[in-house]
């Protein structure tokens, strides 16, 4: 141990007591973290854990107050042929829709998070369903009902008409818009 | 790890408790978060209230560990067995 530092000890404790040997070390040369402050810092990760998790629970009392706008042109007549697919922005919501053209005059449209964990699903033509990618889920394009695959709920279904000069967005029939 | 000073063993076995317990409750705290977001996800949202009140005492745990560890802390430097531990910690008398 440091000279001074075995002087000033024997001086306040008459003999050099039995903790000096065993942490005979000089405070400045301390470099290592100790088990305390590991212990501290874990409490800091913690909290910051427990600020994330009241995030989420906040975070699901916020609803958005913009409501979706009807009227709104979303595709243009002829723009997708049958048996193709669309993506677009629903009017005045800032989330993803799809539309598929069943046949020439039948569109349909959904909300494209995927109720599971939100992926986008995507249109196959070949298997004639919605599916996510993410979690090998899939989506009836009737009406929106789970086909299998880990979602419970089914996709939001949008209401469209179909007019001479395209397809325009009425409002949501079915489900919700998070 | 053998010490000369039976409290010192003591304090040491009273850190690694406390230790493997912080560790245990932030794995936990990790596990909640990410089933938050799933539940926040798939709309079941009438989950993360328990999961907020599990993730609480989690972290209630943590800083009753640390609260802990600090107070052993205290206790060494009122007895004088920690002076040179800590950089900070100045000679009692100096």
């Amino acid at each position: 141990m440091n000279e001074p530092i075995q002087k000033r000890l024997k001086n306040k404790f008459s003999a050099l007591p039995k903790w000096a040997e065993d942490f005979s070390i000089e405070a400045n040369q301390d470099k290592n973290v100790s088990r305390r402050d590991f212990i501290r810092f874990l409490s800091l990760v913690s909290f910051g854990l427990l600020t994330g998790t009241a995030g989420v629970f906040l975070k699901s009392f916020y609803k958005s107050d913009s409501a979706p706008v009807s009227g709104v042109k979303i595709l243009g007549a002829n723009e997708i042929a049958v048996g193709e697919s669309r993506s677009f922005t629903i009017p005045g919501k800032r989330e993803p829709g799809i539309a598929v053209r069943l046949n020439e005059n039948t569109y349909v449209a959904y909300g494209q998070k995927c109720t599971h964990l939100q992926c986008p699903v995507l249109w196959s033509k070949d298997a004639g369903k919605l599916v996510c990618p993410c979690h090998n889920g899939a989506f009836a394009v009737e009406d929106g009902r789970v086909l299998y695959g880990p979602p419970e709920r089914p996709l939001p279904q949008l209401d469209v008409a179909v007019q001479s000069d395209g397809v325009y967005f009425l409002g949501v029939k079915s489900g919700s818009l998070t | 790890m053998k010490f000369r000073d039976a409290r010192m063993e003591t304090r040491t076995a009273v850190e690694l408790v406390c230790l493997t317990l912080s560790l245990a409750s932030i794995f936990f705290q990790i596990w909640i978060l990410s089933t938050s977001w799933e539940a926040y996800f798939q709309g079941h949202t009438q989950r993360l209230l328990p999961a907020l009140i599990f993730s609480c005492v989690s972290f209630l745990v943590c800083a009753l560990t640390a609260w802990t560890t600090g107070m052993s802390f205290m206790k060494g430097m009122d007895e004088g067995r920690t002076n040179t531990y800590h950089k900070h910690t100045p000679f009692k008398g100096d």
